[in-house]
């Protein structure tokens, strides 16, 4: 009813950014990584995630130095001024689809789990529709409140890789993660554009930064929560490998439910995956969250509009069907393994950031003399 | 913007000052008694009494004043008996002039002062002050002698604590003042007043102390104060309506307490206060989703001990929530979560009831509601006797009839001992409503259901601001020093700064900086 003034361009610290970003990184990749990277990389999966952290982190450092020369703007906004009026509004739009096509696949991927571990009886369509009813909340509440609920939901992550790294302490062996130096180095580097793939979402940032109110620590805390993210996500593959062996792993898409599935630690502790996935929810809520605001927001800049609700209240239907559209599972994955990975990765996420800082810096020079 | 915005700029424009008729105090008395009886419409409570000033027989006086409001001795004793019986010196009466002379060599009230207008006469008489009238001037005294029967000061009901001061907030504004004076003997403590409401007029006071408290949310409260427009207050909670962010929400956003000490802790901390005359409920503002599970008495005791409670009280407060939600949920989606023994019993136990488990425990919780709501309009003495028997036949005899199974008693019973372990009374109404949207959305969607909820009160929370400061604070946006006192109590020397979320100038409690580090 009242809103108080003052408080508009604050919306979110920079430590908040870091646990932002550590969790949109960390939710989905955490279960959907370990099985493709273990099918290539077999036991050293560990290894190759190391590999594909190191490929983020300079992704995160392009998109980071990109972002900080205009701290302003996002990148629908200041693409136009690098590489004119007409090849920006293209480029915005690539960015835009981009953000679009994850809200898309990551709503649908978000309804697996449940269909397929703990309530069976609920139709798909229920769930899309519940849970975009919630992202859209989150949404038109704005970024202060996402923000607000990253920071809570922090607590879950914690609580969740720390369920993933106690329980299955009964079931693991070593033996199966031997050799820990691997004979060829190629194929922990063949598996670690996966993880890579994953990580390099860092590319929200371009969206946030104008945002974020202490920028001088930005680069700092991207950095490290890329390097958080990887380090947690080659341990959880650790784990899973050990306690599973990588064939198994490799074989199974959620591996880490069954990791906990299958996890005993005590007779009370037993079966805990309904829970896991509970908490999975919040993780994987905040990313749809964000990534639906940063569409929307995106679309507001490129079409000019003054409010992005009733873009919001447009789009949303138009999530859901797009959701409806994979038959199954398998036909869901073939987005992160075929377009993902070999297409959006190297071009959208790697090229596009990097094209636009090089022709950035060319230009403040030819400007300069 | 809103209806109530709409609302309040509708009045805004009709509520012109209206301009007096005759706004001047005549300069016979017989005319003024005549008039303050037209302007209080004759009631029979204005008693107004005519007397010779000084005993002289051309020079009159009289007093006027609201029976019931006033302290008579002092009438009598202070203003009738030097006015009647002291002689008046002639040569100064008429060198300072009637006025002056009454209220600087004859009256021996304490607070006597001058007004010119007849207006501010109605309204001083009607706040209980006394009004003397003298032939031939055109000013009248006022002279202070509200006093009327109150309540003594007691142990607040609602607010109760083991340790600590004992002592809670009455109905009248100026006992309510000094209770908190006495504990800041600080001239920074601003107690600023305020009249709200069109016929009730009653007396607002905003209380902060300056330099600790941000000039922001002191500004905005009396901003919101200023736009209330209604015609009587009878409760604060009438003010927190209008003032509150979101009136609607079941969180609070504007706490509300009886009791002195925590006004006083809140005041420190930089918050403001506002003290509604006729109401023992101060109001505090910005309320902080953290301070429900907060009471007095974790100050008072061990900060070990009291940060136990604390978690103690968080995990009630979820449990009062979620439990009954959690356990449809379980019960008829997930019973594979449940560990095998236990999912036997409880299925035993369920083996002979002819309700579903959604409508056995949504009937238990209505009733356990009807148990509640009862005990609060009961006659005192047998209130006790019947929620005895309340809880043995919806508790013991529910289950020997087969109604529902022992199970769900143990659930619900724990969801409503959990909601009174929350020490905020204004938590109480939300515990009681969250319940049911949870319990009727796990019951038709199971663990997605229950986790739905959590989020979109979670989203809820997170969107909710009070006065301008996020709700979450300091969970969200996460602040380690103000996380000192939130869910843990720190020592009181580890506090040494104020909350961090007040803008202040004024923000160090402490001047050492740890115990035994002291330069």
């Amino acid at each position: 009813m009242y809103k108080s003034e003052g408080t508009q361009m604050t919306y979110l610290s920079s430590r908040g950014f870091m646990w932002l970003m550590i969790n949109t990184l960390l939710s989905l990749s955490v279960f959907l990584n370990p099985s493709p990277t273990t099918a290539i990389s077999k036991q050293y999966a560990w290894i190759s995630i190391l590999i594909g952290t190191l490929q983020a982190m300079i992704v995160g450092f392009v998109v980071i130095k990109l972002g900080m020369m205009y701290p302003d703007k996002t990148v629908v906004e200041y693409s136009q001024e690098i590489v004119g009026k007409f090849i920006g509004k293209i480029v915005g739009m690539i960015f835009i689809l981009t953000y679009f096509s994850i809200v898309v696949i990551v709503l649908r991927e978000f309804t697996m789990p449940f269909q397929s571990f703990v309530t069976i009886n609920i139709p798909l369509l229920a769930i899309l529709i519940l849970t975009m009813i919630l992202i859209l909340y989150a949404v038109l509440k704005g970024l202060k409140a996402i923000g607000s609920c990253s920071d809570i939901v922090m607590i879950f992550l914690a609580v969740f890789i720390l369920l993933i790294f106690i329980m299955p302490i009964k079931n693991i062996d070593t033996l199966n993660i031997k050799p820990i130096i691997p004979h060829s180095i190629g194929l922990a580097v063949k598996g670690s554009f996966i993880s890579g793939s994953f990580l390099a979402e860092d590319i929200i940032a371009l969206m946030l930064i104008p945002y974020v109110n202490d920028k001088g620590k930005l680069m700092k805390y991207n950095q490290l929560a890329i390097l958080i993210t990887g380090i947690c996500l080659s341990a959880v593959v650790a784990i899973e490998i050990m306690a599973m062996g990588y064939e198994r792993v490799s074989s199974t898409i959620f591996s880490t439910f069954i990791l906990l599935r299958e996890a005993q630690l005590s007779q009370s502790m037993e079966r805990l995956e309904p829970i896991a996935v509970a908490m999975w929810t919040g993780l994987v809520f905040i990313k749809l969250s964000i990534y639906f605001f940063i569409t929307v927001e995106g679309l507001r800049q490129w079409l000019g509009l003054k409010d992005y609700k009733v873009i919001a209240y447009v789009l949303s239907p138009i999530v859901i069907f797009l959701a409806m559209l994979p038959e199954n599972i398998s036909e869901v994955l073939v987005f992160p393994s075929r377009i993902w990975t070999p297409l959006i990765y190297p071009i959208v996420l790697f090229g596009l950031p990097l094209l636009l800082l090089i022709i950035d810096m060319i230009r403040k020079k030819a400007v300069k003399q | 913007m809103s209806f109530l915005d709409r609302f309040f700029k509708n009045n805004n424009q009709h509520e012109k000052p209206k301009p007096e008729k005759n706004d001047n105090i005549d300069k016979s008395v017989d005319n003024n008694i005549k008039e303050v009886k037209k302007a209080l419409n004759e009631n029979f409570d204005v008693i107004t009494r005519k007397f010779s000033l000084g005993g002289k027989t051309d020079l009159y006086a009289a007093i006027a004043y609201l029976d019931g409001m006033v302290d008579k001795s002092v009438i009598n004793l202070n203003i009738i008996r030097p006015l009647m019986l002291k002689g008046v010196d002639d040569e100064k009466f008429s060198a300072v002039g009637a006025c002056r002379y009454a209220r600087e060599f004859m009256i021996t009230a304490n607070d006597v002062r001058e007004v010119d207008n007849f207006s501010e006469c109605i309204n001083y008489i009607l706040n209980g002050s006394t009004i003397v009238f003298i032939d031939g001037s055109d000013r009248a005294l006022m002279c202070e002698t509200k006093g009327w029967k109150e309540r003594s000061i007691d142990e607040p009901k609602n607010e109760a604590i083991a340790k600590g001061p004992h002592s809670g907030f009455t109905e009248t504004m100026l006992t309510n003042v000094t209770l908190i004076r006495r504990y800041i003997k600080d001239p920074n403590l601003h107690f600023e007043p305020l009249t709200v409401g069109k016929s009730s007029r009653t007396n607002v006071i905003v209380a902060f102390i300056d330099g600790v408290s941000d000039n922001r949310i002191v500004e905005e409260v009396k901003k919101r104060l200023h736009m209330i427009d209604i015609d009587a207050i009878i409760d604060s909670s009438y003010i927190a309506e209008f003032i509150s962010d979101a009136p609607l929400s079941p969180f609070a956003t504007i706490q509300t307490t009886e009791r002195p000490d925590k006004v006083v802790a809140n005041l420190l901390e930089g918050k403001v206060a506002i003290i509604v005359d006729g109401t023992p409920v101060v109001l505090v503002a910005p309320f902080l989703f953290m301070e429900f599970i907060q009471s007095p008495d974790d100050y008072y005791e061990n900060s070990v001990i009291s940060s136990g409670v604390r978690v103690l009280r968080t995990l009630s407060l979820f449990i009062a929530i979620f439990l009954p939600g959690f356990y449809i949920a379980v019960v008829t989606f997930n019973q594979a979560m449940i560990p095998t023994t236990l999912a036997l019993s409880i299925m035993s136990g369920r083996f002979f009831i002819p309700f579903s488990p959604f409508a056995e425990i949504i009937l238990l919780m209505i009733l356990i509601e009807i148990l509640r709501e009862a005990g609060i309009h009961f006659p005192g003495t047998i209130g006790q006797t019947i929620s005895i028997v309340g809880a043995l036949v919806v508790g013991q005899s529910a289950v020997s009839a087969g109604l529902v199974s022992p199970f769900v008693v143990i659930v619900v019973s724990a969801t409503t001992l959990a909601s009174y372990a929350v020490p905020s009374y204004t938590a109480s109404y939300m515990m009681r409503f969250l319940p049911y949207p949870v319990l009727i959305i796990s019951g038709l969607l199971g663990i997605f259901g229950f986790t739905w909820c959590i989020i979109a009160l979670l989203i809820h929370l997170a969107s909710l601001q009070s006065f301008g400061i996020s709700y979450l604070t300091p969970l969200a946006p996460f602040d380690v020093r103000d996380n000192k006192d939130s869910i843990f109590r720190m020592p009181r020397w580890m506090m040494v700064y104020r909350p961090n979320y007040i803008k202040a100038e004024n923000k160090k409690r402490l001047d050492k900086k740890m115990k035994g580090e002291d330069k």
